[in-house]
């Protein structure tokens, strides 16, 4: 059977907490190479504040498609 | 010419009052409305009022502080700020669907009608209003701090948080969730635009982001990497902090509330799915909180950093800009958790729990009341019992967090039982109080987490064995999409 589209939304949607909670221990430690001045895990940081959103939006229309499918139908 | 900051403050005081003031005088006065805003609220309304409620006092004093005092530690808030909103969009849909269909106004409403039972809602009520009562003394603290800074001592900080929350309490009593969510508009928009200013700091007084973290590098290497630079924050702390928050975020009962004002379900998910640009605001603070340890490092009270920073390099005019800017962040959160928490209490504590025949005018009316008793009480604690900004707001966390089993349970397993998740609540915040105050983060994992975990496993074991929730209610629930 294949995903819906509510479960494949919330798949992508968990992408961000769990590639920062479980790469944290290989990011973390590492200062070099710094990147327009920051450290490298402080970029890390503000490079997911502007990527996460992308990712979100992606979750969200395949979502949203999904819940008019339902309505519609 | 110190004088015009304080003036500046004061005047953006005056205006974000008077716009709260005004739906109190053209909307007509009942629970919905006071407590949800009639269900009403659009996108750009609902995106820059959560996130005016959402980031605190802590985001604009904190962050900076805890950079100056411990280092890398501080990024774990950089990462929930994104990861939050993955949970948010996931729950908001749910949130907005059950609340709609069955007349929630509060969480507590929720679980006690899925799991069908009263004390249920009244133990999640008052769990709820006990985690954010030492929310809404940090941002009085906050309050205090920043006016007092930024008016140069002209006003000491405990006449400044008086003043600035009788004027909460007056715009709560009047407009309620709608006054609120208007004027946090207002004061969304600030705090951005102030929070870039902070960039001056770093950019100016440092001379630029390469020279201020070579500078760090050179004399304080160690509050880059775990274990950061009082050595107490490892990458488990780090993980479990972060995961902690991720889950424990939209298990505050306020935020919930604010889904639940959205005109339709579409209007949060969105707002989470762009809150993280949002957040982009904390960047500035926590460079200014390492600028600080370059500049200013015999600073005393880390909490200043920010304050003490930004007189470095500019005019009073712009401080006293900034200064507003801060007070924004600690008012909008403020004034939402004082509302959040009058009408749990007259919702959940009276009239679903010690007076079940209350009409609802009247318990909008004890809502109504109970502003100013918890802006009271709030006022009391902050003058009698201060503590540290940080350490309160994660206690907080890790009593929220408990909520989430019961959350998903309610959503996605029909076998959750009312005493399952009530043992289970009981049971996580024993586990939490254990783990904070006699042996403290055991491995150096959060509290909550330990909590967390002895949670799911009663809740889980004790719904196994109890009897479960009648069939209408489950049909009730699982047919709703």
């Amino acid at each position: 059977m294949p995903l819906s589209r509510e479960k494949i939304s919330i798949i992508i949607a968990i992408i961000p907490p769990l590639v920062m909670i479980l790469g944290a221990p290989l990011v973390l430690y590492a200062v070099e190479p710094r990147v327009l001045g920051m450290p490298f895990n402080l970029f890390w940081h503000v490079m997911w504040l502007l990527l996460g959103p992308a990712i979100l939006t992606i979750a969200y229309l395949i979502r949203v498609k999904g819940m008019e499918g339902r309505s519609g139908g | 010419m110190e004088i015009i900051a304080l003036i500046i403050i004061f005047i953006w005081l005056i205006i974000t009052t008077i716009v709260a003031f005004i739906p109190g005088l053209v909307k007509k006065f009942s629970l919905e409305e006071w407590v949800v805003a009639s269900r009403e609220i659009g996108m750009i309304i609902m995106y820059f009022a959560l996130a005016a409620e959402i980031y605190s006092a802590f985001t604009f004093l904190g962050l900076a502080g805890w950079a100056f005092t411990y280092g890398y530690s501080i990024y774990y808030a950089l990462a929930y700020f994104v990861t939050a909103y993955s949970t948010g969009f996931i729950l908001a849909k749910y949130y907005w669907t059950y609340s709609k269909k069955h007349g929630y106004l509060t969480q507590a409403d929720f679980f006690a009608d899925r799991y069908e039972s009263r004390l249920l809602g009244v133990l999640v009520a008052i769990v709820g209003v006990l985690a954010l009562l030492p929310y809404i003394q940090l941002q009085i603290i906050g309050t205090g701090i920043i006016v007092e800074s930024a008016s140069y001592g002209a006003i000491d900080r405990t006449t400044a948080f008086i003043i600035a929350f009788i004027c909460v309490a007056i715009f709560v009593f009047m407009g309620g969730a709608r006054g609120i969510l208007w004027t946090n508009v207002l004061q969304g928009v600030l705090m951005f635009i102030c929070a870039f200013l902070v960039l001056g700091v770093p950019l100016i007084g440092v001379g630029g982001i390469d020279k201020l973290f070579a500078k760090v590098i050179e004399s304080y290497p160690q509050y880059l990497v775990p274990p950061g630079g009082k050595g107490i924050h490892p990458i488990q702390w780090y993980m479990s902090s972060l995961l902690l928050t991720t889950l424990g975020f939209w298990m505050f009962p306020h935020l919930v509330m604010r889904v639940y004002a959205a005109k339709d379900p579409k209007t949060p998910m969105r707002s989470c799915a762009w809150m993280p640009w949002y957040s982009i605001l904390a960047f500035p603070i926590v460079l200014a909180g390492y600028s600080a340890l370059i500049l200013i490092p015999k600073l005393k009270v880390a909490d200043m950093a920010v304050m003490e920073t930004i007189k470095l390099i500019y005019p009073p005019a712009i401080v006293g800009l900034i200064g507003a800017g801060g007070l924004a962040a600690a008012v909008s959160t403020g004034g939402g958790l004082i509302q959040a928490s009058a009408a749990i209490i007259a919702r959940n504590w009276i009239q679903k729990g010690l007076w079940p025949k209350a009409s609802d005018i009247a318990t909008a009316w004890a809502a109504r009341i109970l502003t100013f008793i918890i802006t009271v009480i709030s006022l009391l604690l902050a003058l009698y019992a201060p503590a540290l900004l940080v350490f309160l707001l994660l206690v907080a966390y890790s009593f929220v967090v408990q909520f989430f089993p019961g959350t998903i349970f309610g959503y996605a397993w029909k076998r959750a039982t009312k005493i399952g998740v009530m043992s289970g609540i009981i049971v996580g915040c024993i586990v939490v109080i254990l783990t904070t105050f006699v042996w403290r983060d055991p491995l150096g994992v959060h509290s909550g987490i330990w909590g967390l975990a002895a949670n799911f496993a009663v809740t889980i074991l004790v719904s196994l064995v109890t009897k479960p929730p009648r069939e209408e209610t489950l049909k009730r629930f699982f047919s709703s999409y």
